[in-house]
């Protein structure tokens, strides 16, 4: 160990008794490394704004079901354990899937029936989650409805807690009936949310109005009708993933059972494309330049060595095993690794300083067009250090074969 | 009579560059304590006898070369045929000091941390004797000095105490006075003695300075250089072990 110890003092005091030259390997790294620091981080910056962007709105996340289908609870229930998926409830029929909602005082808002589309909701339900900042996410109880801005203003609601009616009506044998019932506003999203006349709602609700439309009864709202039997078929579901590869797999796995779907893949598709030009843009520029860095690697740690062979001779002639030689290159080569990194990163921070104030105009607040995270940062050096320290083994090898005779005279 | 730390027989090692030669060693004997001086006319072969006792240059053949330190046996014959370069390497630093013509000091370490690298090579911490040894060589106001700070014969001083930091039994010098003024070089060479004796190490060292040498009492090997009749063939140069050993040294005829 103390041998060990001592060739790394010796490696480390060589470099700074040769601090020109020990400088210059440190500049040529970081002057190699900051074209690729600087696309990394544009690719970070750039892609991540874009893609923070995506995620930011929930309805990218969305992938919905063309037309109707035969989706059983535990089909549901399948797909709501896949690790992709965020969120799923299931869906009645859109048609009956209405309502038609007014104003508790006539006087509020047109006075007029507003007939608006019941979406299911629950807690978790990642657009209200997202537009209304609720903690518990949709509304958990059957007499709970969040409205759309549109509903809202039509209905001169304003603020959430006001009470609403709603009406649902069929006709049994010729014979009109309608059923009334109060509905308190649990919250309105904005208008950019959803710009439909609609109400979020516990799935029960939707059931329950579906039934009644059916001509069947709802016993706890105390609607009369034929007997009902517990569902166990839905024709339709609301799927949200959990991420934007995660849109794109569920909606693989959709599509080879057969189930036609709608995304905002082309948007999510045009971020990849970006995401992956960039990505062999790296890549490119990574074998480009870490293969030219590797042979000068080697080079310059081949010439260091014809250099220092003979002060290497004298420590092989003084009893330093193979083992210990061999790392003396190695311990130059990581230093210089890890400076030369280190620098590179202290100057891609200026140039991306340069790089966000001089497009500051075309990206929101908040969002930056480079920016390289901590994580590629550190990856950087470890690279970077690897490569130094590939190309020393070249040396390495060398030094094993250090004879000191015929050198040791030369000091 | 001490006993042989060195015993060598008929050996020899052909050197391909330059004109060519060949060295012969036929019989060669050190023994504990002793102090020997290799002389001969330059390029006859003085420094490969060296490095060839110094482990690092491999002999072309021999019949025997063995080791005895520590009351245990080394066969460096075997160890060469095994190719087994380490093991050599922990013998020199356990018990070989060497000191170059030119010092071999490393310049990017001061004076005392030269001196220390032969502990270190061993393995060994703190400082030992350097203290002791800095004040006898007369460098202890210079060990915090660089190398490119002392003079020549400071340097030779300090390569002394190099190759003496770690109490080793035998100490190679290769030329130690070539590069010193004859009054530096008397000096150099007188404590380079007295401080092996006093350690009790064997001292060997490769000479051209006839006269230094004798005047230092020296047992003297000299190597006997033969010009060969057939123009291709190499120069013989055989280094004779048969000369009267040193009275001081308690040697024999």
């Amino acid at each position: 160990m103390i041998r060990l110890m001592t060739i790394m003092r010796l490696a480390l005091a060589d470099y700074r008794h040769e601090a020109l030259l020990s400088a210059c390997g440190v500049l040529a790294l970081a002057a190699a490394m900051l074209p690729l620091l600087v696309i990394l981080g544009v690719q970070q910056g750039l892609v991540g704004s874009l893609t923070d962007r995506l995620l930011a709105d929930p309805r990218n996340l969305e992938i919905r079901p063309v037309g109707m289908g035969q989706y059983s609870l535990e089909w549901i229930a399948k797909l709501r354990s896949n690790p992709d998926t965020a969120f799923i409830l299931p869906q009645t029929r859109s048609i009956s899937a209405q309502l038609e909602l007014f104003p508790l005082e006539p006087e509020n808002g047109t006075g007029r029936a507003t007939k608006v589309d019941l979406l299911p909701s629950a807690p978790g339900d990642p657009l209200l989650e997202h537009w209304l900042e609720l903690s518990n996410g949709g509304p958990a109880q059957e007499d709970r409805i969040i409205l759309s801005a549109s509903a809202a203003r039509k209905l001169g609601v304003e603020n959430p807690g006001q009470v609403i009616r709603g009406r649902v009506s069929r006709r049994v044998q010729g014979v009109y009936e309608q059923e009334f019932f109060p509905l308190q506003v649990q919250g309105i999203l904005p208008l950019e949310a959803d710009q439909r006349d609609a109400a979020y709602a516990p799935l029960a609700l939707l059931e329950a109005v579906e039934n009644y439309r059916d001509g069947r009864s709802v016993p706890r709202l105390n609607w009369a009708g034929e007997a009902v039997e517990p569902r166990q078929i839905y024709i339709s579901f609301r799927l949200y993933a959990r991420d934007l590869d995660g849109v794109e797999k569920l909606n693989v796995l959709l599509q080879e059972q057969g189930i036609e779907t709608y995304t905002r893949a082309e948007e999510i598709a045009s971020v990849k494309s970006l995401d992956q030009a960039f990505n062999f843009l790296s890549v490119l520029l990574l074998l480009v330049v870490g293969g030219g860095f590797l042979a000068s690697a080697v080079s310059s740690a081949l010439a260091q060595v014809e250099r220092k062979q003979r002060a290497l001779g004298v420590l092989r002639l003084l009893g330093f095993k193979s083992i210990h030689l061999a790392l003396f290159p190695l311990v130059q080569a990581a230093v210089t690794g890890v400076c030369g990194s280190l620098l590179s990163l202290a100057l891609l921070f200026c140039v991306q300083g340069v790089i966000n104030r001089a497009f500051s105009a075309q990206v929101l607040p908040g969002e930056q067009v480079c920016a390289l995270g901590a994580g590629y940062a550190l990856l950087s050096i470890i690279i970077a250090t690897l490569i130094m320290m590939l190309g020393a083994l070249a040396a390495s090898r060398k030094v094993v074969g250090i004879s000191p005779s015929a050198l040791i005279r030369e000091v | 009579m001490a006993d042989a730390l060195v015993q060598i027989k008929n050996l020899s090692k052909s050197r391909p560059e330059g004109r060519g030669y060949e060295l012969l060693i036929p019989e060669l004997e050190l023994r504990a304590g002793e102090t020997v001086a290799i002389l001969g006319p330059s390029g006859s072969g003085k420094s490969t006898a060296l490095d060839i006792l110094a482990l690092i240059l491999q002999p072309d053949r021999c019949d025997e070369f063995r080791l005895h330190f520590d009351n245990s046996g080394f066969s460096v014959k075997e160890a060469w045929l095994k190719g087994n370069i380490d093991s050599l390497g922990d013998i020199r630093a356990r018990y070989f000091g060497y000191v170059l013509q030119v010092g071999g000091l490393l310049p990017f370490l001061n004076v005392r941390d030269n001196i220390l690298l032969s502990r270190r090579a061993l393995g060994l911490e703190g400082e030992g004797h350097l203290a002791e040894l800095a004040e006898r060589l007369n460098i202890a106001h210079l060990l915090m000095k660089r190398i490119d700070q002392i003079s020549v014969g400071e340097r030779q001083r300090t390569a002394i105490a190099r190759a003496l930091a770690h109490n080793p039994s035998l100490v190679l010098a290769d030329e130690p006075t070539s590069a010193l003024d004859p009054v530096t070089a008397k000096d150099v060479l007188s404590l380079l003695v007295s401080s092996t004796r006093k350690q009790g190490a064997a001292l060997v060292i490769s000479s051209h300075d006839w006269n230094l040498v004798r005047e230092s009492g020296f047992r003297e090997l000299q190597i006997k250089v033969q010009m060969s009749e057939s123009h291709t063939a190499p120069i013989l140069a055989v280094l004779d072990a048969r000369v009267r050993r040193n009275e001081s040294t308690g040697g024999q005829a």
